[in-house]
């Protein structure tokens, strides 16, 4: 069975370093954590990994650094830019091959690009990212093995979830935790850690561990599945959020409404960006946001139950 | 962030600036030394570093800076000098190599320092790095809140200098910045070939503290970071590893055949030039029109101009005046 790869070597690394407590995850550990995913892939016969061969040559490090336990890794034959580009064409590429899972390493941006690339991917997201609101954080050798269970064995140990289609005058886009739209016109360095730039927009998390705009959301209340939820930000009221690493701030919400799959809601915005999973992304005038179905996520129990 | 609309102006000023002024140099660079390149013939003698398309890097940090702050650069230092508001007409002059110079004319394009703005480059790899920790020492002891700034690029990274530099600013938690201009190339040489690690921000977590990468060679990008790192030191919470991902359109010196680059390489540079690239932004965005970037153009274009012609119609510094400033003390 084969495993897509996909290593982002440049999450965990931006301005929120210095605007809160966000830890760098350099390139060594990120390799080391790769390799300890692979030791888990590796244990089950029977599973290939195919990845995309990023330029700083983190999956090789890690690949060398698993030595004799890693599985078979092979490299897309695709030109890699440096960019999150590559985590779309590559996630592209790996639909195309029916790849039984795709694993991502890296932040919310890195699975949004995924699943921009392959919408219904059966996801194995491994965090490596700085509030890793949507990613797995349980140890990588457990989550490589249950990756393993999980393309090999009997049944589905994908669990379904929520997304936002974003459509603006610059085209389509998806985010997979949050769409929404922010007071700042610059994209600038992407990262959002002022709650008080956010005007309103779409989340599809209300787990209570999550970090980012998915955590004011959770203070609202529980969400059901296959919904999301609008919020609108600013006025009178507030809740108390875990709005980054080192951040708990109060963030002033005035209203909150839960969609279904399929509702959409114009943003009816003059100026600002939309930030797709908490980065500054896209111009809002004139955009439609859409709760649409997102992609599978390994569910960890459920794939060693197959055993 | 809101970022005011004469921070965004006057960075784009800034960056159309520095261009013009590397452009101008390489003309006039050039203009006398060929058939045969004699790298000591003509107007401007001796080597030329130019910083075209590292704008973003400079400007990015300008709104952020006062009084007193202090810049360390390497030899590629123009855009910096610039940026921090040092006398034109005076840095031309030195680049010249004449009296009126920064320098008086003896130190040429990678010696330009200036007092008021603390500005200071030299072509040593990496020797600036522990110069902006004495002067971060300096404002310590003097009790300001000015802060230093060390730029380099990311071959002076794998130098001792930077690693003894970052340990001792971080044990003495000193006010100072340092700024890792990425260009992927330490002259020829690519960072793949040079470096153990792929980002330099990585290295900060070996010092404790905090260290950003800024991915694109965006002005807008290194001002929210550099505004936060300035900020961190100026209140004293210490110093901070910015890593700026920019792009060097021309090669390492004028003269350089540049064959170590592709032409794919350098094609995807040019198409990315940060100052096209802002000037469209600011169209978009309507914060200048078109009328307003013409008259920017002929402002800074003008201000080029009568900086080269001063340093032109300068003298040369005279013969009997070369052991002046030399020895400390020295009345003759």
């Amino acid at each position: 069975m084969l495993v897509g790869l996909i290593a982002n070597p440049v999450s965990s690394k931006d301005i929120r370093r210095l605007t809160g407590l966000a830890r760098v995850i350099g390139i060594e550990e990120k390799a080391n954590l790769i390799a300890r995913l692979l030791v888990g892939i590796g244990s089950v016969n029977g599973v290939t990994v195919m990845s995309v061969d990023d330029p700083s040559g983190l999956v090789r490090r890690a690949v060398t650094l698993a030595g004799s336990a890693a599985p078979p890794v092979a490299y897309l034959p695709i030109e890699v830019e440096g960019s999150e580009s590559d985590t779309r064409t590559g996630a592209a590429h790996l639909a195309g091959m029916g790849a039984a899972a795709l694993v991502t390493v890296g932040g919310d941006g890195t699975v949004r690009s995924a699943a921009e690339g392959w919408p219904m991917a059966p996801l194995v997201p491994v965090a490596a990212g700085t509030n890793n609101a949507f990613a797995l954080t349980d140890e990588p050798t457990v989550v490589g093995l249950a990756t393993a269970l999980a393309v090999t064995g009997a049944g589905d140990a994908f669990t379904p979830t929520t997304a936002v289609e974003v459509q603006t005058a610059e085209g389509r886009a998806l985010a997979v935790i949050d769409a929404v739209v922010v007071r700042d016109r610059w994209i600038g360095t992407g990262a959002i850690w002022d709650p008080t730039q956010l005007v309103e927009g779409l989340v599809t998390s209300s787990r209570r561990t999550a970090v980012g705009i998915a955590s004011v959301s959770a203070a609202l209340g529980p969400l059901a599945p296959g919904h999301a939820r609008w919020i609108r930000f600013g006025g009178e009221g507030s809740v108390r959020a875990v709005f980054g690493p080192g951040l708990v701030l109060d963030v002033a919400v005035a209203d909150h409404t839960d969609l279904p799959i399929g509702a959409a809601v114009s943003l009816d915005q003059e100026a600002g960006l939309v930030a797709l999973d908490g980065e500054r992304r896209l111009p809002a005038k004139g955009g439609t946001v859409r709760v649409v179905a997102g992609p599978r996520v390994l569910d960890l129990e459920r794939a060693f139950r197959s055993l | 962030m809101d970022i005011p609309k004469e921070h965004l102006v006057d960075m784009y000023e800034t960056m159309v600036k520095i261009r013009r002024f590397e452009e101008r140099i390489r003309e006039l660079y050039f203009a006398d030394k060929l058939p045969a390149f004699d790298i000591a013939a003509g107007l401007i003698p001796g080597e030329m570093h130019l910083a075209a398309g590292q704008e973003p890097v400079a400007v990015g940090m300008r709104p952020h800076l006062k009084a007193g702050d202090a810049i360390t650069a390497t030899h590629r230092p123009h855009h910096l000098a610039i940026a921090q508001g040092v006398d034109l007409n005076k840095m031309a002059a030195e680049i010249f190599g004449r009296e009126t110079g920064l320098g008086r004319g003896k130190g040429g394009h990678m010696h330009l320092f200036s007092v008021e703005p603390n500005f200071g480059c030299a072509g040593i790899i990496g020797e600036g790095i522990p110069v902006a920790v004495g002067a971060a020492m300096a404002f310590r002891h003097r009790k300001t809140d000015n802060v230093a700034l060390s730029y380099f690029g990311e071959g002076a990274a794998n130098q001792g200098a930077f690693h003894e530099s970052l340990n001792l600013a971080a044990l003495w938690k000193l006010p100072v910045v340092f700024v890792c201009e990425d260009n992927s190339y330490a002259i020829s040489v690519p960072k793949t070939a040079s470096t153990a690690i792929a980002d330099n921000s990585d290295r900060a977590s070996a010092y404790g503290i905090p260290g950003a990468l800024v991915a694109n060679n965006d002005p807008v990008a290194v001002y929210e970071a550099m505004g936060e790192a300035i900020a961190r030191a100026r209140r004293g919470d210490g110093p901070s590893l910015i890593e700026i991902k920019t792009d060097r359109l021309w090669g390492h010196f004028e003269g350089d055949a540049d064959a170590y680059r592709s032409d794919e390489f350098k094609t995807a540079m040019n198409e990315h030039d940060p100052l096209a690239t802002f000037g469209k932004r600011l169209l978009d965005e309507a914060i200048l029109n078109e009328s307003d970037i013409a008259s920017i153009q002929d402002a800074m274009h003008a201000e080029v101009e009568a900086a080269l012609e001063f340093a032109m119609n300068s003298p040369y510094p005279a013969p009997e005046s070369a052991l002046e400033h030399v020895f400390a003390g020295r009345s003759e």
